[in-house]
């Protein structure tokens, strides 16, 4: 049975765990997916974010179950697993330090020689700093960490937790037959964590070719993938910030690229055992300012950025091949034309063949979920705060699907607006708010021409109203095939009228988002030119 | 089907041919069975008569073909209070049309002492072909955008 | 937010279309109009048929020849005597081509030429043995169809009984074949003795200009109803004659008629429908109900020879007829159709009359006929109550003709009971639901 994995190193890896579910969310995902991820930077705002995610796409995707006979890309149609604890935080304690994980007073008094190993290979600042906030850039620090990584409910190391999450995937792996377990990691090579944690899960003995994963015949059950995210980002710098942690190891931009090639050294010169290695950066990093300042923990908070869903993109690529096996080695190449990111140039795949329908497929299924929850924020939401009788809601497509009688207790249960069903719609409705902030805050990047977020939102906080503002949801994607604002929230609706659910078994939330989603993709299609596969 | 033009502008020119019949011919020769009349001649009065319903019916059929281009706008389904106000305004309308036409077969028939049962059987043959009319096919096959808006729509 | 606007956009095809259902809704016509021959039939009912005139004709002039009418020759210069003379040239004024037989007739009659009929200008022709005794009229009463007509001159009775004798002997042998009477009065000068009276024969002179003291002699015309039009005017030419003075007893009385229904204003249970013709009305009973009051206006124009029909007395005929069928061939009289009440004015006449179908609902035809009544149906034309007398004294009425009036109303009478003019004919069609 073939099982995907995808473990996400650092806030790199958090970041791309988000754009991985965020496409999962879209319809654009495997079938089904474990994932989990390694910081010890507890507090860090991008973890904490993408373990909310996680919960709130768990959430969605249990509570819109049945989405009718569509089979293909379907929304949220990623079954995402995670263990209990889908975060292994390393560390027991906010104030371990490498000193005191490699207990380096007891090892003076055992064993001089290596404890003055530990002196020539860290520098004190190194062996005295907490390490609660992650590793600070420092991978050499990490991978001391890394390697004493033991799955398990209990950890021969005390200041380790053990992590929970590689014991299933340990589990996962024994029941794998040869490469049928696909292990994707991801983290940056110029951060800390994540340029630590993926050359030492990506050595043979960590994973590929540990005890329980090799086979007799030499091969392993692991069919092991990698992204190394090279820089492609920059942050403000602030003085104040930077004065306040004088005294601390941080990482600033102007270390990325001297972290970044002493990392591409290492992996040139070390023979780790993945099989698929994508190697991920971008040179507009200067002018991509993804947030402010800071060290680590709550003040880690950076915006999302395109490269992240490069590199998501590039997980789904090796899912989507890992059946390919060739005993050659092949390397793959893409680039962006000019100085722009546009849909065209997106890295989708490595089969030339596909490019384009798996562009096209990409670029309709982001549209049909920015355009789902674009509708389900404002229309819809303000559809269902008013009762089922009022005027307003005097509209074909709701009147032909939503027939009760609201003053009957016994149809408590046919009204979207209550117990259960509202319940679904809410936790469907804040993800793809997530979803939508996601996709154009990637848009709002300089010379990235993807989504225009202006379209669609009002301020930070509020979506434009869709009825007052009837040519945003039809030129929010740049680069579409109509001309801007030709496709308007009429011709959306109009679609919405069109659509014909004829299922009485469906709950209320189901039909009500069925519609949606019918409609998205309708409109989608017509509007942007996107015919991404045969229409049913 | 009957929600698209053209075709739910052609059924109700066909509805209000068939209610034009019904109430033009069989009403109408219901009329002049039963009806008396002083000065006038029988065929007189189903000419006034018919051509009355027959005016009203077309005029009430051009309303009702109104709504239906109305209606058919992208726009019309993001604002269904609006066209439901224009579907009561249409709607009292036709019944205005229907009292102005009886008001005029009254006034000008006046001398021949109809009785009150004779103007309520013409009043009838006008409902059917102005107010009945009109919220039979707006019913039936207003444009998607705006089905839900007539009253009656389950 | 404002009402969103209406735009109309109408399919082209719409107003055709509506025009079309309308047109073919309401041109429609349930009954089917009377055609031109069936009005005419109609009409024939009242005018007579439509003959045409003849370019030749033959005339038999029969000249009574008794004593009595010796009186008018008055040596050869009177009326009478030019009224003899000119006779033949008159008669050709009205045809292209006469042929005229003269006779002799009193006791008998025996054909002369006109030489010997020219005589009559002088008191001989009155002196023949078996001519001059008596006048028997009957003689010279012969009534044929086609281009013929028989003119007989005679001053008109010896005795009171000839009255009926010469009217049921022109009754049998005129009226009977629908052939027409004429009675042309011509006041001529006269010296001579007067005797048909009740008095003894008396002698009577009227030879100067007063005309007033002439007596009348008379010439009895019979032939078909449309020769007399051109004979009158044809004998009109002589100066002493006049239309005014001649009296026409056919069976048609009217030249012509207009006829205008509507419906009582109480007759809740009928309405009127449209005219199928100017001689053709339709009618409709609703439901439940059995008829009303229908008012006809009849205007007409009476034949100016004939004598006056009395309107006021004039009777209602109504015959069911089957739908479509001609007008010859009516049915029994019906009781469907009666006259309520009846109001004349001149030759105007005002009917209301009562609808009562108490049969089932269904679709019936009437011919309607008003005609003159069967008893004294007709009044006196002026000129023959000037003329006549009932007893004709020296000193009273002595230029008068004894029992003219009599004569002429008998023989009125007659052709009635021969044949009841018909003053109106129409149709009336009735659609009982």
């Amino acid at each position: 049975m073939i099982r995907n994995y995808l473990i996400g190193i650092g806030g790199t890896g958090a970041r791309v765990i988000e754009s991985v579910l965020h496409l999962c969310a879209a319809g654009y995902g495997p079938e089904s997916l474990s994932m989990f991820l390694i910081d010890p930077d507890q507090a860090n705002s991008n973890l904490s974010r993408t373990k909310t995610l996680i919960s709130q796409y768990q959430a969605a995707a249990s509570a819109w179950h049945d989405k009718g006979s569509r089979q293909e890309a379907r929304p949220f149609g990623t079954q995402i697993k995670t263990a209990q604890n889908s975060i292994w935080t390393v560390f027991a304690n906010n104030d371990v330090t490498l000193s005191g994980f490699v207990n380096e007073k007891t090892l003076r008094q055992s064993n001089e020689e290596y404890a003055q190993l530990i002196s020539v290979l860290f520098t004190e600042a190194e062996l005295q700093t907490p390490l609660s906030r992650g590793f600070r850039g420092h991978p050499s620090i990490g991978s001391v960490v890394m390697s004493n990584a033991e799955a398990g409910k209990e950890s021969s190391n005390k200041d380790m937790v053990p992590a929970q999450a590689l014991e299933q995937l340990w589990q996962d792996i024994q029941d794998s037959n040869e490469g049928d377990a696909r292990v994707f990691l991801v983290g940056s090579v110029f951060g800390g964590t994540g340029a630590a944690g993926v050359p030492t899960f990506g050595s043979p003995k960590m994973l590929k070719h540990h005890e329980k994963a090799k086979l007799d015949n030499g091969g392993s059950r692991v069919h092991l993938g990698g992204a190394l995210v090279l820089p492609y980002f920059s942050f403000e710098a602030d003085a104040e910030a930077v004065k306040k942690e004088k005294q601390d190891m941080y990482v600033t931009p102007a270390d990325f690229p001297i972290a970044t090639k002493a990392a591409l050294e290492y992996y040139n010169e070390k023979e780790l055992a993945f099989d698929e290695l994508y190697f991920i950066g971008d040179s507009l990093g200067a002018d991509h300012r993804v947030g402010k300042f800071g060290t680590g923990g709550k003040e880690q908070n950076n915006r999302p950025h395109y490269i992240e869903l490069v590199t998501a993109l590039a997980a789904l690529d090796f899912w989507r091949e890992a059946s390919v096996r060739t005993s050659t080695r092949e390397c793959f190449i893409a680039a962006r034309n000019d100085q722009t990111v546009t849909w065209d140039m997106l890295p989708v795949t490595r089969d030339k063949g596909q490019l384009n329908a798996l562009q096209v497929l990409l670029a309709h299924r982001i549209a049909s979920m920015t355009t789902l929850g674009y509708v389900l924020n404002t229309y819809a939401a303000d559809f269902l705060n008013r009762p089922h009788g009022a005027g307003e809601n005097n509209v074909g497509w709701y009147k032909d699907h939503f027939k009760f009688d609201a003053k009957k207790s016994q149809d408590d249960g046919k009204d979207p607006r209550k117990g259960a069903n509202f319940s679904s719609l809410n936790a469907v409705r804040s993800y793809t708010a997530e979803f939508v902030r996601w996709i154009t805050d990637i848009g709002a990047l300089p010379r990235v021409q993807l989504v225009d977020g202006t379209k669609l939102w009002a301020d930070d906080e509020a979506m434009l109203p869709p009825l007052q503002h009837a040519g945003g949801i039809g030129g929010f994607l740049v680069g579409q095939a109509r001309p801007a604002g030709s496709a308007t929230f009429n011709e959306f609706l109009a679609q919405l009228n069109s659509v014909r659910i004829t299922d009485q078994a469906m709950s209320a939330s189901d039909r009500f988002l069925n519609l949606l989603q019918e409609a998205s993709d309708a409109f989608c299609r017509q509007a942007y030119g996107l015919e991404p596969y045969a229409r049913r | 089907m009957l929600r698209k033009a053209p075709m739910n502008y052609l059924a109700a020119a066909m509805i209000a041919a068939v209610l034009w019949l019904l109430s033009g011919l069989l009403l109408g020769n219901y009329l002049a069975d039963n009806i008396s009349l002083q000065d006038m001649t029988t065929d007189d009065f189903l000419l006034r008569y018919r051509i009355t319903t027959g005016t009203a019916s077309f005029v009430g059929c051009l309303m009702c073909c109104s709504w239906f281009a109305s209606g058919a706008k992208p726009a019309a389904a993001a604002d269904p209070v609006g066209y439901r106000k224009l579907w009561i305004g249409l709607m009292l309308g036709e019944v205005l049309l229907g009292a102005l036409a009886l008001i005029g077969l009254v006034v000008s028939m006046l001398p021949e002492s109809l009785t009150l049962v004779n103007y309520l059987v013409i009043l009838a043959g006008l409902v059917l072909g102005t107010a009945l009319f009109f919220w039979l096919c707006t019913l039936a096959m207003s444009p998607r955008p705006v089905e839900a808006v007539v009253p009656g729509k389950r | 937010m404002s009402l969103p606007s209406a735009p109309f956009r109408l399919p082209q095809f719409l107003p055709y279309a509506a025009l079309l259902v309308t047109a073919i809704g309401c041109a429609s016509s349930s009954k089917s109009d009377v055609d031109v021959e069936q009005t005419a039939a109609l009409v024939a009912r009242a005018v007579g048929p439509e003959l045409k005139a003849t370019d030749s004709v033959r005339v038999d002039v029969y000249l009574d020849a008794t004593v009595s009418m010796s009186g008018f020759t008055v040596d050869g210069t009177s009326n009478y005597s030019k009224f003899l003379n000119d006779l033949e040239s008159s008669l050709s004024n009205g045809w292209k081509r006469v042929d005229v037989h003269y006779w002799k007739f009193g006791g008998t009659a025996r054909e002369i030429a006109r030489p010997e009929f020219l005589q009559a200008r002088t008191p001989t022709f009155y002196s023949e043995r078996g001519f001059n005794e008596v006048t028997s009229i009957d003689q010279a009463v012969g009534c044929q169809r086609g281009p013929r007509m028989g003119v007989v001159i005679t001053d008109l009775f010896q005795q009171a009984g000839d009255v009926n004798a010469i009217v049921a002997r022109i009754k049998a042998k005129c009226l009977a074949e629908n052939v027409a009477v004429g009675i042309l009065a011509v006041k001529s000068q006269f010296d001579g003795r007067v005797f048909d009276a009740r008095v003894p024969p008396f002698a009577y002179r009227a030879v100067g200009p007063d005309t007033a003291a002439y007596r009348a002699f008379y010439a009895l015309v019979f032939g078909q109803p449309n020769q007399f039009d051109a004979l009158v005017q044809a004998m009109e030419r002589l100066p002493f004659v006049s239309a005014r003075n001649f009296a026409l007893v056919s069976p048609y009385v009217v030249r012509h008629y207009d006829v205008v229904m509507s419906k009582g204003r109480d007759a809740k249970d009928v309405n009127l429908n449209k005219a199928a013709g100017p001689y053709a009305f339709n009618f409709a009973v609703r439901k439940g109900g059995t008829g009303g009051t229908l008012i006809a206006d009849v205007t007409l124009t009476p034949n100016a020879s004939s004598p006056p029909a009395t309107l006021a007395r004039a009777e209602l005929m109504a015959f069911r007829r089957a739908t479509g069928r001609q007008a010859a061939g009516d049915g029994p009289p019906s009781r469907d159709l009666e006259l309520k009440q009846l109001t004349a004015q001149g030759n105007k006449a005002h009917l209301e009359i009562a609808l009562d179908i108490t049969d089932p609902p269904g679709r019936y035809e009437y011919i309607v006929e008003l005609r003159a009544a069967s008893v004294n149906g007709f009044g006196v034309p002026a000129f023959v109550h000037a003329l006549s007398s009932e007893d004709p004294t020296p000193t009273r009425d002595p230029n008068k003709t004894l029992n003219l009036e009599s004569f002429i109303m008998n023989l009125r009478q007659a052709a009635t009971s021969q044949h009841q003019p018909v003053l109106a004919s129409w149709l009336i069609s009735v659609n009982k639901h």
